[in-house]
């Protein structure tokens, strides 16, 4: 399987954060998650692939390409949403439309007009006067009309209300129906990643837990509901996360067959998103 | 390049109609009422066509244009290229807009001739041409808000220099004046276009450079 986005021992230090030898692929074909919580450098590991920021150390490769020697090229077959608006509040869907049909060689004017109507867009209204969602709507579908093979996309359906997601994520799940196309998808929003990434990566404090498909996750990882005073008793669990409340302990493992086989009668569920990220996040204790 | 060109009009189409209009109007009748000439409305806005292309750059800051435009297949060369074409070809066009207006304005009221009116327009549309070159550099690797700064020192040091220059040259029993009476129209011409062609390629590869050197 060809890669379209590889990154080998990224490191970048700034003054109180550093990303520290981050490591990951993105096969092609696939929607990749990328969590973390706020601050642990999902935006700062975006942009060095971006070829926005100078890395310290490591190679980073896009669709083959060096994302700042080959900038033009890269950008070619790259469609981006990041954090802000990037064109004036004053220009109309129409102008962007205009724009990109000249700085961009493969932009289908007819396909984003199409989007528009599909997102309930108003080509002829300043998008100053659009809401959030509505402006999160614009930038996907600029991102999504010059035909991308790569979708980078940074909190892009955050604002959205649950129908419009629904609809994008549809959307997302078309776009990589053949193996040509591929989205690296960062969200808060856990349960959207839930239902369509085939991989999840996670990051926290600059460096990479895990980099994994989804349904591995869901296999291997398990939280367990026990007594406190129980917990020294289990048998074959391998604990990487721990929470306790008064009289009770929730344990994050990472070999739930081997602990469900071992402790029958303790509750243990396949773990989701947020209770990895919670737990690896707060650490082992 | 046009479509980064075509972009900024976007950006500043508002700006135009509200801002430059405004300020025509004003011009218009400080110079009708007060002044009786167009010697002064045709640079006062050339001045504010100028503000207004240095606004762009804070469009593009405010919303983080160049975050999103290197994702797109544009170089750096043609994204800072792109900014100073507009400059650069505003700034000539709407002086030469500006200055046939107000001739044919001036050609109707008070006759002064087109020669003065074009002799203050062209001497203000350089002098900003040469306030470009020497900004522009810095609005890449500082930022808009702390190069408008250096753009106070940019009258203010050339006119410091020169005098400081001349008087140098004067105690010396150099005349620059004389010295530069001595030459003729062309070559003195030819020496000005020289150096403007000069200090404007030296000032895109320097913004080039910052540009590309720049986080984002």
């Amino acid at each position: 399987m060809n890669n379209a986005i590889e990154i080998q021992g990224l490191c970048k230090h700034y003054g109180d954060f550093s990303l520290r030898d981050v490591s990951f692929n993105v096969p092609s074909g696939c929607i990749m998650g990328f969590i973390g919580e706020n601050g642990a450098g999902k935006t700062t590991t975006i942009k060095s692939i971006l070829g926005l920021l100078h890395m310290d150390k490591g190679t980073i490769s896009v669709l083959g390409k060096n994302p700042v020697a080959e900038r033009a090229a890269v950008g070619r077959d790259l469609g981006v949403v990041l954090d802000g608006s990037f064109f004036s509040p004053v220009m109309r869907a129409k102008d962007i439309s205009a724009v990109m049909a000249r700085l961009h060689p493969d932009w289908d004017k007819e396909l984003f007009s199409a989007y528009c109507r599909s997102f309930s867009l108003p080509e002829d209204k300043p998008y100053k006067k659009f809401s959030k969602g509505m402006t999160a709507k614009l930038a996907l579908a600029t991102a999504l009309s010059h035909h991308p093979k790569l979708l980078i996309l940074d909190e892009a359906t955050s604002g959205l209300d649950p129908v419009v997601r629904s609809e994008i994520l549809d959307i997302f799940q078309e776009f990589i129906e053949d193996d040509e196309h591929t989205i690296l998808l960062s969200s808060h929003i856990t349960s959207d990643l839930e239902k369509v990434a085939d991989y999840i990566t996670f990051i926290h404090a600059g460096h990479i837990v895990f980099s994994k498909p989804r349904d591995e996750l869901h296999e291997r990882y398990g939280v367990l509901k026990c007594a406190r005073a129980r917990v020294d008793a289990l048998n074959g669990v391998h604990v990487i996360g721990r929470r306790d409340s008064k009289f009770d302990a929730e344990l994050l493992v990472d070999n739930l067959p081997e602990t469900r086989r071992q402790n029958p009668d303790v509750l243990a569920e396949p773990a989701t998103l947020d209770d990895i990220m919670t737990f690896l996040a707060k650490g082992v204790n | 390049m046009m479509g980064l060109i075509l972009k900024d009009l976007y950006s500043l189409r508002s700006y135009f109609v509200k801002q430059i209009c405004l300020m025509a109007v004003v011009y218009l009748a400080i110079s009708v009422a007060m002044i009786q000439s167009f010697a002064f409305f045709a640079p006062m806005m050339v001045m504010s066509v100028m503000m207004m292309l240095i606004s762009s750059f804070s469009f593009d800051e405010t919303v983080k244009w160049d975050t999103y435009a290197l994702t797109l297949p544009l170089s750096p060369r043609s994204i800072v290229g792109a900014k100073y074409l507009l400059m650069i070809g505003s700034l000539m066009g709407m002086s030469a807009v500006i200055l046939l207006l107000c001739g044919a304005l001036d050609a109707f009221t008070y006759r002064e001739g087109l020669g003065q009116i074009a002799a203050t327009t062209v001497g203000v549309g350089l002098t900003y041409l040469v306030m470009c070159f020497i900004v522009m550099p810095l609005f890449y690797k500082v930022g808009v808000e702390k190069a408008r700064v250096v753009m106070v020192l940019c009258f203010m040091a050339p006119m410091m220099l020169f005098a400081g220059v001349a008087s140098f040259l004067g105690r010396t029993g150099v005349d620059l004046a004389a010295m530069f009476a001595s030459l003729s129209a062309p070559v003195l011409a030819a020496g000005g276009v020289l150096l403007l062609v000069g200090l404007g390629f030296g000032s895109y590869l320097l913004s080039i450079k910052f540009y590309a050197e720049k986080e984002r």
